[in-house]
């Protein structure tokens, strides 16, 4: 298995971060790195949202799971549970791939999600993502997300942000797997 | 808790402006485009107040599971060693009965967090 940088993006007090090139058929499966990606609110969650026109437009109903392991600072709270309130089902809107990031100067998320063949029009895309957060409360929050974007067309363009404010600062490097 | 307009004004207010990124270059977002993320965010932010002022003080509501369920809210269920624990110790007291602390721990939570 070998990887191959496709793209680098550096968001900067941007409401969304876009990669509408390079999602082709040139791979049968692509990562995306994601690192400090800081919101510009608190306790903010990261979202995706898949588009097959070319980022014309957004909104493929996908649906997701996701479940947590998560442990404060304090060492009186940890859990592995699933978490209901931030799946997706059918969802036409932004779905969550990372829960509540917090907004202080050294709290950010990072992860990486991977997209398989995004170009297939027979099968639906099944991705799937692991992020972990810095959160607003003071936890090593650990989010995993698996789910499909329901199309049998071919999805060629993503877009990233939080459910509230700009991605202040953050960087997605997207690579090819061979 | 503020509303789903004051969230508008102080977002409004905190971003006059909009930007993208779309492979590495910068777009400003159209006036509708900027009204409907706003929208979105004002839309987000009322519903995260209605969810924080349930967490703390609790309440009727249809995510009722979800707040039970989730440790990191104050008076959800506890663990399930802890509740284990409960048992065994209400078994050993003879108190396996509305007076049994697993009982009373599992009734503050279904009280604090209730159906619609």
């Amino acid at each position: 298995m070998g990887l191959t940088l496709i793209s680098t993006h550096t968001a900067s007090s941007d409401a969304t971060l876009d990669i509408t090139s390079g999602i082709d058929s040139t791979y049968n499966e692509y990562q995306f790195y994601f690192v400090n990606m800081h919101p510009s609110a608190d306790s903010k969650k990261l979202r995706m949202i898949a588009s097959s026109d070319g980022g014309s437009s957004y909104g493929i109903a996908t649906t997701t799971n996701v479940f947590q392991a998560y442990h404060n600072e304090a060492d009186d709270a940890t859990s592995l549970s699933y978490n209901s309130s931030t799946d997706s089902d059918a969802s036409t809107s932004e779905i969550t791939i990372g829960d509540s990031t917090g907004y202080d100067n050294d709290q950010a998320c990072s992860g990486l999600m991977t997209l398989y063949a995004p170009s297939s029009t027979t099968y639906v895309k099944h991705f799937t993502a692991q992020i972990h957060q810095s959160s607003g409360s003071d936890y090593a929050n650990n989010t995993y997300v698996a789910g499909y974007v329901n199309t049998t067309s071919a999805v060629d363009a993503l877009q990233f942000s939080f459910d509230v404010g700009n991605i202040d600062l953050g960087t997605i490097y997207m690579y090819g797997v061979s | 808790m503020a509303t789903k307009a004051e969230h508008v004004t102080a977002l409004k207010a905190q971003h006059p402006s909009l930007t993208r990124l779309v492979n590495n270059v910068r777009e400003t977002l159209s006036p509708s485009e900027y009204e409907v993320t706003i929208d979105g965010w004002a839309t987000a932010s009322a519903a995260t107040d209605v969810r924080n002022d349930l967490k703390a003080n609790g309440g009727q509501s249809a995510d009722y599971a979800s707040f039970r369920t989730d440790s990191m809210v104050d008076g959800s269920y506890p663990s399930i060693p802890d509740q284990l624990d409960k048992l065994y110790h209400d078994i050993t007291d003879g108190k396996l009965d509305e007076t049994g602390s697993w009982y009373l721990a599992v009734k503050a939570t279904k009280d604090k967090f209730t159906k619609p």
